[in-house]
């Protein structure tokens, strides 16, 4: 059966990785690279880079960034986030290294290029960013980050879900980005195509907050950011905590094909 | 000792660094390849892939690439495909409507079969009794696409199961493709990929003897 996945993220602005906390506090980690390695031999199932500040800096994605994690020698699939605006960008960042990008500007600025996106790179490579937040009155809504604004499950986003043009969707838990074990489930249920498979982020960090959202059959992905910088081996540690038969087991197997 | 060359067709929207970076770490050195001289000299032909059928086909054609590939493959010189790199060896697929394919490998690439996407790690399962394959049997690589190589039976060295199953890794003669992703499956896709570039050169250079 296919596994269930632990992503490790790495978050990046101004060109460090940096330890985000809600996307509003953020502290420095390092050089991205250097951890993007660490997260490889540690076993994560993918990475995932996202660069914040490209969009609303209308920068573009970061290529020289991804030359540098590709040429790290790293063998774990890489997700790319961050800038993508058009479709030559992103087969740009595919050419540079990335094997999936996530979509979060172009969902909002550039939607009808998306489908052309698909047919030119596969929508197994598309993931769609969904950030969720609560507003003063305590609802949840889609969120867009580059307006600061509620946003809308329009028709045109929906359908490419429904027909397949992208492969999953990463809900973000926006207030609880960074915090430690807050991800609010309630999250899951804003987003309505129930048959969409989802990768979870946001305050995700115990083991049994992981477990529980392995555990729910429309999940087939958690992500981890800050928390699995702060000890070596994070991801064996994580998997053999969770210790379940839907993800891969931790890996600790020595090079052996040089 | 003479390092391997090993060409990787370059057609504009696959993962050629990626591989490539992965190919130069194994030890072999690389060539992308983007026309009929690039073939000079190279020990072995890797397909890569990360994309749609029909926008592959399309640059591999407009590259004028189908005839040396053929010419390549006719002399028993060996290629491996990946990802979608394995499924453009089939003779036609249905991905966004019917294009045709290179051709090396009897069979067709349709839908999967059960469900819609096949992402992420799982196992391979060895059906065939090719001894130098048994010893994948078990093993986990990573997985991301929605359509596969139906191919005929007899070519079907490998499966997967998710409810249903796929077919996870094919091989004629000197042509060979497997569906996952060997350069993103950390150790034991290097392990699988120096062995399977080794022998598929080796058995190469002993048919060409």
């Amino acid at each position: 059966m296919i596994k269930k996945r632990i992503v490790g993220v790495v978050t990046i602005l101004n060109g460090w990785a940096v330890q985000s906390i809600g996307y509003k506090k953020y502290l420095p980690l390092g050089k991205p690279e250097c951890l993007v390695e660490n997260l490889d031999r540690w076993g994560a199932d993918e990475i995932m880079v996202q660069v914040i500040d490209r969009s609303t800096r209308q920068l573009g994605p970061d290529i020289q960034l991804i030359d540098k994690i590709a040429n790290t020698n790293i063998s774990t699939p890489i997700i790319y986030a961050g800038g993508i605006n058009t479709e030559e960008q992103a087969i740009e960042v595919i050419r540079a290294g990335a094997d999936r990008i996530c979509l979060d500007a172009m969902l909002h600025h550039g939607i009808g290029g998306v489908s052309k996106l698909a047919h030119k790179l596969g929508a197994q490579a598309l993931i769609a960013s969904i950030p969720i937040k609560k507003l003063s009155n305590g609802e949840l809504t889609y969120f867009n980050y580059l307006t600061n604004k509620k946003s809308n499950f329009n028709a045109e986003l929906l359908d490419l879900f429904s027909n397949k043009l992208i492969s999953e969707a990463l809900i973000i838990d926006a207030d609880n980005e960074g915090k430690n074990n807050s991800f609010n489930f309630d999250v899951i249920n804003v987003f309505p195509l129930e048959d969409v498979p989802l990768i979870l982020f946001g305050g995700l960090s115990s083991s049994e907050l992981l477990n529980t959202g392995l555990s729910n059959s429309r999940v087939s992905a958690v992500s981890v950011g800050n928390f699995l910088n702060y000890k070596e081996h994070s991801i064996q540690n994580l998997k053999s905590k969770l210790g379940l038969q839907a993800i891969r087991p931790a890996n600790y197997k020595q090079e052996s094909w040089t | 000792m003479r390092k391997h060359v090993i060409g990787i067709l370059d057609y504009g929207a696959g993962n050629c660094t990626s591989v490539k970076n992965t190919i130069n770490k194994l030890n072999f050195r690389t060539r992308l390849i983007k026309c009929e001289d690039d073939f000079k000299k190279i020990s072995l032909l890797l397909i890569p892939g990360v994309g749609a059928f029909p926008s592959a086909m399309a640059a591999i054609n407009k590259l004028k690439l189908v005839g040396p590939i053929h010419e390549y493959a006719k002399h028993g010189n060996p290629i491996i495909g990946v990802c979608l790199g394995m499924q453009l060896l089939a003779d036609c697929s249905y991905e966004l409507g019917f294009s045709q394919g290179l051709g090396l490998i009897p069979g067709e690439v349709k839908q999967l079969t059960g469900m819609d996407w096949h992402i992420g790690w799982n196992n391979l399962e060895i059906i065939n009794d090719e001894s130098n394959y048994r010893l994948l049997d078990g093993s986990s690589y990573y997985f991301n696409h929605s359509y596969e190589f139906k191919a005929a039976n007899e070519y079907v060295v490998g499966i997967s199961r998710n409810n249903h199953t796929v077919v996870a890794m094919v091989k004629k003669a000197n042509i060979c493709g497997v569906q996952f992703h060997p350069e993103k499956s950390q150790n034991d896709g290097l392990e699988l990929l120096v062995g399977l570039i080794n022998s598929m050169i080796s058995d190469g250079e002993s048919s060409n003897d």
